[in-house]
C-alpha cells in the first residue's frame, strides 16, 4: 500500500525518548513526504541514532509516536517493519558466508518466496554494484563493499522507506561518491529516505531536506534552499570577475560606491562586501561604466556553515 | 498433502535451515565428524577386542549375536555422539546474532521466533543423516556378520532420530532462558545422566525420554540373571520411549511457539540495552542473561509472533499452564491409585493401619507437589509482573492478576481433589476389595494413640494448601525485587523449609525428647506450641504415628494457622508496599502502549 505522492509517509509526532535522566530525543516532530530524502545531521551524541531506531521500531518512544505509511511503530511494529528498510551504522553478519549466502539468508528471513528470491538478489546486487561478487566471502570485504552489501540487504524486501544510519562512515572518497550515486538512484525510484551522516558535503549533495539535531532537539529543519536563504546575510561577500584589464578600474569605482564596505582583489575575482541585501546596484554600476562582467556570484552559505551557525556543540 | 507441503516449506524457508545445511555439508565438517565418530566407535568396540575373554564381555557375546551387538553399539554410539554434539551445534542460535550484532536485522525482518529456530532443529536431521552415512561401512559389516534383528534395528533408528529431535528442541527451548552455552551444558549433562540411568535394568523404566532403555533392551533381556530385572518386552519399551520423547518434543514445540514472557523494561542506552552497575563484569564472567536484555530481543520474542498468539497470549500461556498442571496432578493421583497394592495378586485383606496412612500420604504428597509447581509457574519476576498482555481477543490483562487468579483457582481445585480422592478411592476401589482406608477407630491404634482417618484428608489438605498459599505470597513478594523467578523460588522454599518447617519441629523434638530440657517447665509448655507452627509437626500429629509419649495428647493445630496467617498478612502487606513503586516504574505510558496489540 503505497502512499500517494505529496502525502506524508513518515510522521514523527512529538517524540521523546529518555535513558534514565538523559533526554536522548526531545519532542521532535517531522513529516516526510513520499520520495523525499531527509538528511539528519548533528554532533556525536545528539540523538540521531536513537531517533532512527525509534523510526525503525527498534526502540519505543517515551512520548509521542511515529507513523510509517499510517502505521504506528508503537501499536503495529510488524506492519511498519514490512515497509521499512533500516541500514544500521554497524555491520553485523553471520560468520563464514559469501555475499550470495548472506543475501539468501536474509531473503529467507524476509520470507521472500523461493521462486522470486534469486531474482530479487540479482536485482539488489545490480543496484548496489555487487553483481558477479556473490561468491566472495563477507568477512574479507572492504568497508565500501560491506556498506554496499548492507544496503543490498536493506533493499531485499523492496521497502518504500529507507533509513540509513551513517552509511558513508569509514568510506574512501571513491566509495562515498559511488554510495551517493546509489542513494540518488534510490531517490529517483521514489523511495523515501532518511539518512544520517557526519559527512556534510554528502548530505548536502543527496538530500533535498535537512534536519539538524542537537542535544536531542531538532534545531533546524527544512529544504536546503530555504535553509540557505535563512542563513544568507547581507554581509556575505560577492565575487565579481571582469576583464583583467578592467580590474583596477572596477575596484576604484566599487570602493567609492555607496553601500560597498570593502572591495579586495583576489585573483581573478574582486571580492566585494556590502551592507545592502540587494546587490544589483553593483552590476548596474559596472554596466554604467561599460565594464564587461564575466562572472557575478553571490557566495552561498554551505551546509557546514549552516550547521556551525545552528549548533552550539551541545551533546546529550 | 497440502499441510505436509506447507510444513516442509515452513521448515525449509527458515533461514537457519539453509545456513546450517550450507555449513554442515562441507569437507571440513564431514571430515571432522567422520574422524570423531570413528574415534567414538573405536572406543566402544575396543572392550570387545581387547577383553574378549573377560567374563562380562563373554556373557554378552555368548548370548547376543555379534552382528546384533555391533548394531547396538553403533546405534548407541550414534546416540551418544548426538548427545554431545547436537546441543553444542545449537548453542549459537541466538548467541551468534547477539555477539555478531545482527539481532536488530533479524527483528526488522519480522520473522517469528519459531520460524527462525525451526530450521535449526530440522537441520539436525541432516546431522543425523551425516552420522548414519559415515556409519554405513560399519552397518554393512553388522549385516554381513548376521544376527541383526531388522525390526529392532528400524525401531532403534527411529528412536535415535526422535532423540536427536528431542535434544535439539530442548536445547532451543532452554536457549530462550539461559545463555546458549549454559543451555547446551545443561542438556548434555541431563541427557547423559538420563541415558546412563536408562541403561540400568529395572522393571518399570522411568528414563524413557532417551532411547537407551530400548537400545539396551535386547542385551539385558538375553543375559541370564539380568533378564529377570527387566519385565517389559521390547515393543512396550519402544512405545514408552517413543511416547516419552514425543511428549518432550511437543512440550518444547509449545514452549518455542509461546516464547518467554519477556518483560519490557526501560533500556538506558542508545542500542537498547539495560545497563546497570557491574553488568559488564557479570556479562564478561557469566554471559548469563539476567536482566541485561536488548530491546530488539524483547521485540523478537514479544512482537514478532503470530497475530493469534499476540491476541490470545494470556489464555494460551496461563490456560495451557493451568491445564497442564491439573493434568500432572490428576496423573499423580491416578498413579497413586493404579500402583495400589490392593490390585496386586495375593493381596491380604487385613490392611495394617500404616498402609491406609500410606494412601493418605500419597494423595497429600501429590497435592503438595502440585502446589509447589504452581508457585513456580504462576509467579513472575519484577520485569514482567505488572506487564499487561492480551488475554483473549485482544482484551488486556495484567500478569500479576492472571498469576493470582490461576494460583488460587488451582489451590481450590487441587485441595478439593486431595480431599475427595481418598473418599472416592474408598468408595470405588478399596470398598470393592472389602477393605477401607478409613478403618474403624477401635482397630486403628498406633503407639497407643487413636487416628482420626477422616481428619487426615480434610485437615491435611487444608494445611498443605495454607502452607502453599504462604509460600506463594512470599514468592510473589520476593519476585518484586528479583529478576529470576526460579532462583527466587528456590530461595523462598528453602527459607520456608528451614525456618518454618524444620526449626520449630527440631526445637520441639529436642525439647521434648531431651530429659534436661523436658524438665524445664517453660520449655515443656512452649515446645509443643512452637513445634505445631511447623507443617511437618502438624502432619506428624495428624498421622499420629511418630510422636512418642512426651508429647501431650490432642495437640492443637492452632499455632500453625496463627503463624501462617501472620506470615500471609505480612507477605500481602509487603506485596502491596513493594508493588507500588514497581508499578510506577514500569507501568508508564510507553509500556502500556507497547503491550497493546
Amino acid at each position: 500500500m503505497g502512499a500517494a505522492l505529496g502525502t506524508a509517509v513518515v510522521e514523527i509526532e512529538n517524540v521523546t525518548k529518555r535513558f534514565d535522566d538523559l533526554v536522548a530525543v526531545d519532542r521532535i516532530s517531522l513529516r516526510i513526504e513520499q520520495g523525499q530524502t531527509l538528511g539528519l545531521i548533528g554532533p556525536n551524541g545528539a540523538g540521531k541514532t536513537t531517533l532512527l531506531r525509534i523510526i525503525a521500531s527498534l526502540a519505543v518512544p517515551d512520548r509521542g509516536d511515529v507513523r510509517i505509511q499510517g502505521q504506528s511503530v508503537r501499536t503495529n511494529p510488524r506492519a511498519v517493519r514490512k515497509v521499512l528498510g533500516f541500514m544500521p551504522a554497524e555491520f553485523g553478519s553471520p560468520r563464514n558466508l559469501t555475499i550470495g549466502e548472506y543475501l539468501e539468508y536474509f531473503g529467507c528471513m524476509y520470507a521472500i518466496p523461493r521462486l522470486d528470491r534469486q531474482q530479487r538478489i540479482q536485482e539488489v546486487c545490480q543496484l548496489t554494484d555487487l553483481t558477479g561478487r556473490e561468491r566472495i566471502m563477507v568477512k574479507g570485504l572492504s568497508t565500501g563493499n560491506r556498506q554496499r552489501l548492507l544496503l543490498a540487504k536493506t533493499l531485499l524486501h523492496d521497502p518504500q522507506v529507507l533509513i540509513l544510519d551513517e552509511p558513508a562512515s569509514g568510506l574512501d572518497p571513491r566509495a562515498r561518491t559511488e554510495l551517493r550515486g546509489i542513494v540518488r538512484e534510490l531517490a529517483a525510484m521514489g523511495k523515501t529516505i532518511i539518512i544520517s551522516s557526519h559527512i556534510l558535503p554528502d548530505i548536502e549533495d543527496i538530500s533535498d531536506r535537512i534536519g539538524i539535531i542537537e542535544a536531542g532537539r531538532l534545531v533546524l529543519d527544512g529544504d536546503l534552499e530555504v535553509l540557505r536563504s535563512h542563513h544568507r546575510t547581507s554581509s556575505r561577500p560577492i565575487k565579481l570577475r571582469v576583464q583583467p584589464a578592467d580590474t583596477a578600474r572596477a575596484r576604484v569605482l566599487l570602493t567609492a560606491l555607496q553601500g560597498v564596505t570593502s572591495c579586495e582583489i583576489q585573483e581573478p575575482y574582486l571580492v566585494i562586501s556590502s551592507d545592502e541585501s540587494n546587490r544589483n546596484f553593483v552590476l548596474a554600476e559596472m554596466l554604467k561604466h561599460d565594464i564587461r562582467v564575466l562572472q557575478f556570484q553571490e557566495d552561498e552559505p554551505s551546509l557546514e556553515e549552516i550547521f556551525m551557525q545552528s549548533t552550539a556543540g551541545k551533546v546529550t | 498433502m497440502n499441510l505436509v507441503h506447507r510444513i516442509l516449506e515452513f521448515v525449509q524457508d527458515s533461514p537457519t535451515f539453509g545456513r546450517d545445511r550450507a555449513t554442515l555439508v562441507t569437507g571440513v565438517s564431514v571430515g571432522t565428524i567422520g574422524l570423531l565418530l570413528n574415534g567414538a566407535i573405536l572406543m566402544l568396540v575396543l572392550p570387545l577386542l581387547l577383553a574378549a575373554d573377560d567374563q562380562v564381555v563373554r556373557t554378552f557375546t555368548d548370548n547376543v549375536e555379534f552382528g546384533q551387538l555391533l548394531a547396538m553399539i553403533l546405534l548407541g554410539g550414534a546416540a551418544a555422539f548426538a548427545t554431545l554434539l547436537i546441543p553444542l551445534r545449537l548453542a549459537a542460535v541466538f548467541w551468534e546474532p547477539r555477539i555478531n550484532r545482527y539481532f536488530d536485522q533479524i527483528v526488522l525482518s519480522g520473522i517469528s521466533p519459531l520460524r527462525f529456530v525451526i530450521g535449526k532443529a530440522a537441520s539436525q536431521n541432516l546431522f543425523l543423516g551425516l552420522i548414519l552415512f559415515l556409519l554405513l561401512p560399519y552397518l554393512v559389516i553388522c549385516f554381513t556378520l548376521g544376527g541383526v534383528n531388522l525390526s529392532y534395528f528400524a525401531a532403534s533408528l527411529f528412536l535415535v532420530w526422535l532423540y536427536c529431535m528431542t535434544l535439539a528442541l530442548v536445547t532451543l527451548w532452554l536457549s530462550q532462558y539461559l545463555n546458549e552455552l549454559l543451555a547446551a551444558v545443561v542438556v548434555v549433562t541431563g541427557a547423559t545422566g538420563l541415558s546412563i540411568a536408562g541403561c540400568y535394568p529395572m522393571q518399570f523404566q522411568p528414563f524413557v525420554v532417551t532411547p537407551f532403555p530400548a537400545l539396551i533392551h535386547p542385551l539385558l533381556k538375553s543375559v541370564p540373571g539380568v533378564n529377570l530385572a527387566v519385565s517389559q518386552d521390547f515393543f512396550t519399551v519402544f512405545v514408552w520411549c517413543s511416547c516419552g520423547m514425543m511428549v518432550v518434543i511437543s512440550l518444547s514445540l509449545v514452549a518455542l511457539y509461546l516464547g518467554p514472557l519477556y518483560g519490557i523494561i526501560r533500556e538506558n542506552s542508545t542500542f537498547g540495552e539495560v545497563i546497570r552497575a557491574g553488568d559488564t563484569r557479570r556479562k564478561r564472567w557469566f554471559r548469563v542473561r539476567l536482566h541485561i536484555q536488548r530491546s530488539s530481543e524483547v521485540a523478537f520474542f514479544y512482537q514478532n509472533r503470530s497475530r493469534f498468539l499476540l491476541r490470545h497470549e494470556g489464555l494460551l500461556r496461563w490456560g495451557l499452564g493451568f491445564c497442564g498442571l491439573l493434568l500432572v496432578v490428576s496423573a499423580g493421583h491416578l498413579a497413586a491409585v493404579c500402583t495400589s497394592p490392593i490390585r496386586a495378586p495375593g493381596f491380604n485383606q487385613s490392611t495394617p493401619p500404616w498402609m491406609a496412612l500410606q494412601y493418605h500420604a500419597s494423595f497429600l504428597s501429590v497435592h503438595g507437589l502440585g502446589l509447589i509447581l504452581a508457585v513456580l509457574l504462576f509467579s513472575h519476576s519484577k520485569n514482567t509482573t505488572f506487564q499487561r498482555l492480551s488475554f483473549f481477543r485482544g482484551r488486556q490483562a495484567q500478569v500479576s492478576k492472571l498469576d493470582t487468579i490461576a494460583f488460587l483457582l488451582f489451590v481450590v481445585i487441587s485441595s478439593a481433589m486431595s480431599m475427595a480422592m481418598p473418599f472416592l478411592y474408598e468408595q470405588f476401589v478399596a470398598g470393592t476389595h472389602g477393605i477401607s482406608i478409613f478403618p474403624v477407630l477401635d482397630s486403628t491404634v498406633v503407639r497407643g494413640r487413636q487416628i482420626d482417618f477422616y481428619r487426615i484428608p480434610l485437615e491435611g489438605s487444608l494445611v498443605v494448601s495454607f502452607a502453599g498459599l504462604v509460600i506463594y505470597a512470599f514468592q510473589r513478594r520476593v519476585c518484586l525485587m528479583t529478576w529470576i523467578r526460579s532462583t527466587t523460588f528456590f530461595a523462598v522454599t528453602f527459607l520456608y523449609y528451614i525456618f518454618i518447617c524444620l526449626l520449630p519441629f527440631i526445637f520441639a523434638l529436642i525439647a521434648m525428647e531431651m530429659p534436661e530440657l523436658r524438665n524445664l517447665q517453660m520449655v515443656k509448655e512452649i515446645a509443643p506450641t512452637v513445634g505445631m507452627m511447623s507443617p511437618i509437626m502438624v502432619m506428624v500429629v495428624l498421622f499420629n504415628g511418630e510422636l512418642g509419649p512426651p508429647f501431650p495428647n490432642n495437640l492443637s493445630t492452632a499455632p500453625f494457622y496463627i503463624i501462617h496467617t501472620v506470615l500471609l498478612v505480612m507477605a500481602l502487606l509487603g506485596l502491596r508496599r513493594g508493588g507500588h513503586p514497581l508499578r510506577d516504574m514500569y507501568l508508564t505510558e510507553p509500556l502500556q502502549e507497547a503491550a497493546h496489540v
